[in-house]
């Protein structure tokens, strides 16, 4: 087989994954151009089926789909001005026309396909089996169509996207599934969503996922409101969907990253836990010794704030075993100055003296964070 | 000699038709989805060009290389942008921030491999 062969039977393949997402993607834009006689679109729905549009407009062509691109583009552009100018509905003229021929040319063409390739794109279910989602995540809105197209965006990243249009489906939802992160629109009907965020808080089960709200532009007191209850994040509606994306992976990212705080005073692990979770970062934490340096073990911290006096092992016994093998904070009293030269001795990254500026400590952590961040890569 | 190639851009379907067009022409190729993540990458993998996408999130071609240039191992290494704006005026000014050329978006896979060699040889 030469290069060239190669190159086409692959080029087959990635047609039909584009046709599948094509395909995908068929149901959202018929509902949209549903909707476009009687403008009852919303500005998320545009703002989303354009970035959906602009993916297949950018890569189309490459793909092989010149005619797709083509009306691709088009309702890309007038989509563009139907989102600059929000109460000039000129930018609907020539959409329908656009998306129509958009959606009845790919019909063909996933028909062309299912008779050349004998592969059946609407029946084969694709992906859905086949996908091996690294993430499910949960966004409640009660637009259907933008909880639609997030689905279909994040599918091909590997990020599986459960959806709920309620307070109380979301509320179901998430304790059967358990999702990594949840989405929440602050206007859900049943139940809002700052008194779902306030009940996950309270729950044991639920209060470490990170959530983020949807909050309609300038709201400033639902953004507080928001962050004051445990919210990590928010994104203003209408959002773009690669908006969304970066801050879902950044939250991922951070969610992964361990902080183990070991301390027997429970008021500051607790403190401590808080500031560390509204950064987005999982903590775990211990009473003595003997559990941090199980945890140690069990859960491959990233970084560990220790303090010196516990029962059974103290901290110096449990730096003794860790070394320098992950970045410790040392938390010692002001008088114990030949404790912090051994510690730094024994390998400790840094030290905080008692009583200590919990703002002070929290940067030093993150500070610490991302540089062992850049450095390992 | 060109032989590892970072191809980073954040349409997954492009990125798999590259890179099994890349490796199909013989060349050793790993994909970053962002720009993050090829300044994370570029520290276990050096490769001797890399393949910018000038459209992404967050961090966009040029903010990437203003990054990328600041890391030691590859403050050097040639970069290509992929860019749907390759005109003559883009392409100058690409050459100006330090890259060596552009492939303009949508590009034929057919020739991928070919237009990317010959950039290299050019320099």
């Amino acid at each position: 087989m030469t290069m060239d062969d190669n190159q086409d039977d692959y080029l087959q393949v990635i047609q039909q994954k584009f046709l599948v997402k094509l395909q995908e993607n068929h149901h959202a834009f018929q509902v949209f151009l549903g909707k476009l006689p009687n403008k009852s679109y919303t500005m998320s729905e545009c703002i989303l089926l354009k970035d959906i549009i602009h993916q297949i407009a950018g890569s189309g062509k490459t793909f092989g789909f010149d005619e797709v691109s083509v009306y691709a583009s088009k309702i890309e552009e007038r989509l563009n001005i139907l989102i600059d100018n929000q109460e000039d509905s000129r930018g609907g003229e020539g959409l329908e026309i656009a998306l129509a021929a958009l959606i009845k040319i790919s019909q063909e063409l996933i028909q062309n396909n299912n008779t050349k390739s004998g592969v059946n794109i609407e029946k084969s279910k694709p992906i859905e089996e086949k996908i091996q989602y690294q993430h499910t995540i949960l966004i409640a809105d009660d637009d259907n169509l933008v909880t639609e197209l997030v689905s279909n965006y994040f599918k091909h990243h590997n990020i599986k996207v459960l959806s709920a249009s309620d307070g109380q489906t979301a509320m179901d939802t998430i304790e059967t599934a358990h999702p990594e992160i949840i989405i929440l629109d602050v206007n859900l009907p049943k139940i809002k969503g700052f008194d779902i965020l306030k009940q996950l808080k309270q729950n044991a089960d639920t209060k470490d996922i990170p959530v983020i709200m949807l909050t309609k532009m300038d709201n400033d007191k639902s953004v507080i409101e928001g962050i004051s209850n445990g919210a990590i994040e928010y994104i203003t509606k209408p959002f773009e969907v690669e908006k969304l994306s970066s801050t879902i992976t950044s939250c991922l990212q951070l969610h992964e990253i361990k902080i183990l705080i070991a301390d027997d005073d429970e008021l500051i692990c607790k403190l401590l836990k808080l500031r560390f979770q509204k950064l987005g970062y999982t903590v775990i934490t211990a009473k003595n010794g003997e559990e941090a340096l199980r945890l140690y073990k069990e859960s491959k911290p990233r970084i560990m704030i220790l303090d010196i006096m516990m029962p059974s092992i103290d901290g110096m016994a449990v730096l003794g075993q860790i070394g320098d093998k992950i970045p410790v904070i040392m938390l010692t009293a002001k008088s114990q100055h030949d404790n912090i030269m051994s510690a730094l001795e024994k390998g400790a990254y840094d030290y905080i003296t008692k009583p200590f500026n919990a703002d002070e400590l929290v940067a030093k952590t993150v500070g610490i964070l991302k540089r062992h961040h850049k450095n390992n890569g | 000699m060109l032989s590892k190639i970072l191809f980073v851009d954040d349409d997954p379907l492009m990125a798999e038709l590259a890179v099994l067009i890349i490796e199909s022409a013989g060349y050793g190729v790993k994909h970053c989805a962002s720009g993050k993540e090829a300044i994370a990458t570029v520290g276990s993998y050096c490769p001797d060009l890399i393949v910018l996408d000038m459209q992404m999130p967050e961090m966009n071609g040029e903010q990437t290389l203003s990054e990328l240039r600041k890391i030691e191992s590859v403050k050097a290494t040639p970069v290509i942008f992929l860019t749907g704006d390759a005109s003559e005026e883009d392409i100058a000014r690409y050459i100006a921030i330090g890259a060596i050329g552009a492939i303009a978006k949508p590009f034929n896979p057919k020739i991928l491999c070919k237009t990317i060699q010959q950039l290299w040889d050019s320099q």
